[in-house]
């Protein structure tokens, strides 16, 4: 049966399915989701993968006395089965209360609008001839290129919901992802470079982006003679991308509930009202504004899309949840909680992450810095609770407030409170990372937007080499 | 790892142990001490203390003492190495090697594509970091402490008592 007509034809059965057995328990909804995507995978211009797939598969969550029971299908037959294994399951574990912030409930259905061309009117053939046109890039920049690798996925996602409140929502939405790397090596010194973009929108953002593919192998190349950085404290200034990774990474993981509802700890050094930056830093999450990678109208639980302020004139004013962290936490949900899909339970995750524009003009930043660093991109993260390193995708010294020598191997370390509190200045520039990608628990790869300008920060743990603090 | 004292045979003896009965089924393939992984970018080879391969093993040019693909790897450190320090990174090289560095084995497997976990498991003390692959190029985290704790893998589902990891590991011993 076609697909589109198989989720068509299962909405009037989830309806009834979701009446019959909705007064069982407290809240149950069913979420059902057709896909169809492709992935390729080239390395060394060699395709390793090259895949079209369609699924169709859902999953049901009931939840009784605060117990929730869960059960993931891949075929439509067993539909009414796994509802009653849910139903079943959240009231032999349920014995509290249900805590669930309530939402209006909704019957519409939104599409996700595309400014371009739909991947799925494109050939494989013809992405994959993007691949290898991106692939021979990289390989040409220079006999001292190892190898490269270039991936391209794309997937549209159709998503029916229906809960046991009356909410009937059909959206749908495409998502494109292209990874390009390049790997260096003279001798013993082996050096990388990469580049990663996305789009909700076009698959003509993927196309033209020569410039942007071949510099990941120039840096590569570049870093090759490049002397490392001396480790140290310095004054630094990031590029709009690190900040975008900071933002999201070292920030914006501790901003959902279900983190700190989890951790008292956590829950205490995030209070409301904690003052965390200067008076000109603002950050923000939010599926609500259009066009990023983290955009969409309904959360997996049917909340609304929001633009929620997490840090308002330096200040913690909000934090991310699902309806159970709301309502736990006597909050507003915010439309955040996501699954990657039907395998999974939502979770609190981010969406579009940003801190807002500044007013310092991008050169000022730099000015009076007498020793310092400029990074620009990332190469390669580690967190852990507060703490963070990001390894920069390049740098230069900067020396008497200009930008003096490239050097590598630098790597950003630091407290993500104290790094806000150490924010100088804001830069008047913006930038959208449409990389996405985010993981947790278990849901990697999910798309999100990250943005922001550039930032000067005093006081930055420097450090030569990436795992010199893990290690 | 080379030159073992007891106390690392020990651990590696538990972990070898725990590893194969908690996923050494058809998914997965534990193998111990000696298989080299190659780093095709790096054109060279390492030899984790234990590691874990999910499906097949996928070998380099057909080689079989060239494995491509472990999901995760364990190395038990030689020393007293210092934990997770922060005002490390700005130690210069000499300083960080006198308080005690690690091989630089995990800095290099992370290029791996399908490394997913990286354990790092002291023989002074009852504690393990494990690294998890968080996102494609970012590491998440976590350390267990104390002999009552538990490590559960970012893969495989295992759980891995530390009372099992350290049993009969004497900490009076010195290394």
């Amino acid at each position: 049966m076609d697909m589109v007509e198989a989720i068509d034809q299962a909405k009037t059965r989830v309806q009834e399915l979701c009446d019959r057995w909705g007064p069982r328990v407290d809240y149950l909804a069913i979420r059902l989701e057709q896909s169809e995507g492709t992935d390729i995978f080239l390395r060394g211009g060699q395709a390793e993968t090259l895949s079209e797939a369609i699924a169709i598969g859902g999953h049901v969550r009931a939840c009784y006395r605060g117990g929730w029971g869960f059960a993931s299908f891949n075929d439509l037959e067993s539909l009414a089965p796994c509802v009653e294994a849910a139903v079943a399951a959240a009231r032999l574990v349920g014995h509290d209360e249900t805590l669930l912030a309530p939402v209006a409930p909704v019957q519409v259905t939104r599409r996700l609008p595309l400014t371009g061309t739909d991947p799925r009117q494109i050939s494989l053939a013809r992405k994959k001839a993007l691949c290898n046109h991106y692939a021979d890039l990289l390989q040409g920049i220079d006999h001292r290129i190892a190898t490269t690798s270039v991936r391209y996925n794309d997937v549209a996602q159709r998503v029916l919901l229906a809960t046991s409140e009356g909410t009937l929502i059909d959206q749908a939405w495409s998502d494109m992802e292209m990874r390009f790397a390049a790997t260096a090596r003279d001798g013993d010194t082996v050096q990388t470079g990469r580049e990663t973009t996305g789009s909700r929108k076009a698959y003509e953002d993927l196309e033209d982006l020569d410039d942007q593919v071949m510099g990941a192998a120039q840096r590569a190349v570049a870093a090759l003679d490049l002397p490392s950085v001396r480790g140290a404290a310095y004054d630094v200034v990031i590029d709009p991308i690190l900040t975008g990774l900071f933002v999201h990474e070292a920030f914006g993981h501790l901003s959902e509930a279900d983190m700190a509802y989890e951790n008292p700890d956590l829950l205490e050094s995030m209070s409301l009202g904690r003052r965390f930056g200067p008076d000109s830093l603002q950050i923000f999450d939010g599926a609500a504004p259009q066009g990023h990678r983290g955009s969409y109208f309904y959360d997996d639980e049917g909340t609304p899309a929001t633009t929620t302020q997490l840090i308002e004139n330096g200040v913690l004013v909000g934090r991310l949840h699902s309806r159970e962290t709301a309502g736990k936490l006597g909050e507003q949900p915010t439309g955040n909680a996501r699954c990657l899909n039907y395998h999974y339970s939502p979770l609190v995750r981010m969406t579009n992450t940003w801190i807002e524009r500044g007013t310092t003009p991008v050169d000022d930043l730099f000015a009076d810095i007498k020793e310092g660093v400029y990074a620009r991109n990332w190469l390669e993260g580690m967190t852990n609770g507060e703490m963070f390193t990001f390894t920069a995708g390049e740098a230069w010294m900067i020396r008497n407030g200009k930008l003096a020598e490239p050097v590598r191997d630098v790597t950003l370390s630091g407290n993500v409170f104290r790094t806000l509190a150490d924010i100088e200045a804001i830069g008047d520039d913006f930038y959208w990372d449409e990389s996405g990608g985010c993981g947790k628990g278990g849901q990697n790869g999910l798309p999100v937007g990250c943005g922001g300008p550039s930032l000067r920060i005093r006081n930055v743990v420097v450090g030569g080499e990436a795992e010199a603090e893990y290690e | 790892m080379s030159d073992s004292s007891v106390n690392q045979g020990r651990i590696l003896r538990n972990l070898m142990r725990l590893m194969d009965v908690t996923c050494g089924h058809s998914l997965y393939e534990v193998l111990p001490r000696g298989v080299q992984v190659w780093l095709p970018e790096q054109g060279k080879g390492v030899y984790p203390d234990l590691l874990v391969v999910a499906g097949e093993p996928l070998l380099h040019d057909g080689q079989d003492d060239k494995l491509l693909n472990p999901c995760v790897i364990f190395e038990i450190l030689s020393g007293p190495t210092p934990s997770y320090d922060p005002e490390a990174a700005m130690l210069p090289d000499s300083q960080r090697l006198a308080k005690g560095q690690r091989s630089g084995m995990f800095r290099r497997c992370r290029a791996i594509p399908y490394l997913q976990t990286y354990l790092f498991v002291h023989q002074t003390e009852a504690r393990v970091e494990q690294f998890y692959r968080a996102e494609e190029h970012l590491w998440g985290m976590t350390a267990q402490s104390g002999l009552d704790s538990v490590v559960e893998l970012a893969i495989t589902d295992a759980r891995l008592p530390m009372m099992d990891i350290y049993e009969q590991v004497d900490f009076s011993l010195l290394v």
